[in-house]
């Protein structure tokens, strides 16, 4: 790929912004859900080490 | 022995005179105000007054039913119904009587209502019935709302419960629009009155588990 | 042998055996698959006649709308097998299904939302399919809301749990209902008989997106579940040995 075809990949068109917007809010929502879980899980299984 | 008990419920609710006078007070002060927030000289469609009357009866009647169980659960009277396995006739009364005391008068405050737009009395009759019919839905749900935060008072469990009101609500107006256009009303009504005795014979035993469950 | 398979499996500890071991691979594994079902769909189709390319949001909305009622029958089957078999683990599931169906709930409104504005000019339409979906949005939310309100955590359950069935007859007759009342969206592209209104070249990345979108959000599903054993289960005795 030329860089004027990857810049038009990149670019989507006139309505592209659209799709990054989604984009971007979709991993940010993921990332935050998936983090969040895991420490949850992480601070869960330490309180009932130190428990025990 | 049943016949007392529905006796016993329709007094009781009889004598606390602000649970079923209050209501139908209110529901007839918030449905003058309302023509007041329009401008009367302007042709308002009689829809917008129709639609104003389904959702204020809506309100109403979440107001109406908020003590359907909270004083027999903290005097202990739905124990005593509970272990005497009466809770699901005693749910039934109580919606029952609701029903005739403040739902049915709703209806026809609203009726009277209606006819004082100017609206023909063929329409205003045909409001009559679905009010009457549709109170009876909106008691029996918001019941089940009060019997989930029963503890709590809080009106989480009537949020959670108005979702299931939306297609009632979208019956009202398709008949509100049939009327108007004329249309021919047999199929909503028969939908409405349909609707009525699924929710009027299955919620009870619902509300009933709930209860039960509340108790142990 | 199957009854000792069965309740082996049903019980929270031996759940939690396996899914603590598998749920963080299953994860990662789906999540790289949508990505590159989000690259197939974003960088390796054509953009369409009349949206252009914006119409690419269909790889993430669709994915997210279908997941968001599915999630809500899962839901419904874990609260059904909780009320009639009293498994205490179908519960755990049940509720910890509820955060995750929100958050897909909310991210198929927000991209449909955005979707709508260069395709219909608006960002919002009161029709059949986004009214309920709103709508089971809000169901979500207060069924989170009823589950924490109770402290007594079994009777929460019970409650969830029957509030739930309620639901899930209810949201196919509010869709119905609003249908019946208006209706602008787009009759589906995708059925299971009818030959589908997309284009091969699309509807391929799209069917690959919406699978591998369900296996992302089921091993989010997973993570929810560890969590919610590992609350609910604090005092047992089986947990000290993890």
């Amino acid at each position: 790929m030329n860089q004027d075809s990857l810049i038009n990949i990149l670019s989507l068109g006139d309505h592209g912004v659209y799709v990054w917007i989604v984009i971007v809010i979709l991993f940010v929502i993921l990332g935050f859900t998936i983090i969040f879980l895991n420490r949850k899980i992480r601070q869960a299984k330490r309180e009932i080490n130190e428990e025990a | 022995m049943t016949k007392n008990l529905l006796f016993i419920e329709g007094f009781k609710l009889f004598k606390r005179s602000r649970t079923w006078v209050g209501p139908v007070l209110v529901f007839l002060l918030i449905i003058i105000s309302f023509p007041l927030t329009l401008d009367i000289n302007s042709d308002n469609p009689p829809q917008i007054y129709l639609s104003f009357i389904w959702i204020s009866t809506l309100l109403v009647t979440m107001l109406g039913t908020e003590l359907i169980f909270s004083e027999d659960f903290e005097d202990g009277t739905l124990e005593q119904y509970a272990v005497n396995n009466k809770l699901i006739e005693i749910v039934f009364y109580k919606i029952l009587v609701h029903w005739i005391l403040i739902g049915i008068p709703l209806a026809f405050v609203a009726f009277l209502f209606i006819l004082s737009l100017n609206i023909s009395i063929h329409i205003s009759s045909i409001a009559l019935l679905c009010l009457v019919i549709s109170n009876l839905i909106f008691i029996n749900f918001f019941s089940l709302g009060n019997a989930l935060s029963l503890k709590k008072g809080s009106i989480l469990g009537l949020l959670i419960t108005i979702p299931f009101l939306i297609p009632v609500l979208i019956v009202l107006g398709k008949i509100t629009t049939s009327t108007l256009l004329g249309l021919s009303l047999v199929g909503h009504l028969s939908l409405l009155v349909g609707v009525m005795t699924l929710v009027a014979s299955f919620i009870p035993f619902i509300i009933s588990f709930i209860l039960r469950t509340h108790l142990e | 042998m199957i009854k000792k398979f069965f309740h082996q499996f049903a019980s929270p500890k031996s759940y939690f055996a396996i899914a603590n071991k598998f749920g963080k691979p299953f994860l990662t594994f789906f999540f790289l698959l949508y990505v590159g079902a989000l690259v197939w769909g974003l960088f390796f189709t054509p953009p369409d006649a009349v949206q252009g390319d914006s119409y690419r949001i269909i790889y993430m909305h669709v994915p997210a709308s279908f997941m968001a009622q599915i999630l809500f029958v899962v839901m419904a089957i874990t609260s059904a097998v909780f009320l009639i078999w009293k498994l205490k683990l179908a519960a755990y599931i049940s509720k910890s299904i509820a955060p995750i169906g929100a958050i897909v709930t909310f991210f198929a409104l927000f991209s449909g939302s955005i979707w709508g504005i260069p395709t219909w000019g608006t960002w919002w339409q009161w029709d059949a399919r986004i009214t309920s979906t709103l709508i089971l949005f809000i169901m979500y939310l207060g069924l989170i809301s009823l589950h924490a309100s109770f402290e007594n955590k079994d009777k929460a359950d019970k409650f969830f749990s029957v509030l739930v069935l309620i639901g899930v007859v209810n949201i196919p007759i509010i869709k119905k209902s609003v249908d019946w009342w208006s209706t602008l969206h787009q009759s589906a592209s995708i059925t299971l008989t009818s030959k589908p209104a997309i284009d091969p070249v699309m509807l391929y990345p799209l069917m690959f997106s919406i699978v591998t979108f369900i296996g992302l959000i089921f091993g989010l599903v997973i993570l929810s579940s560890l969590n919610e054993i590992l609350k609910r289960e604090k005092y047992k005795s089986w947990v000290k040995n993890i």
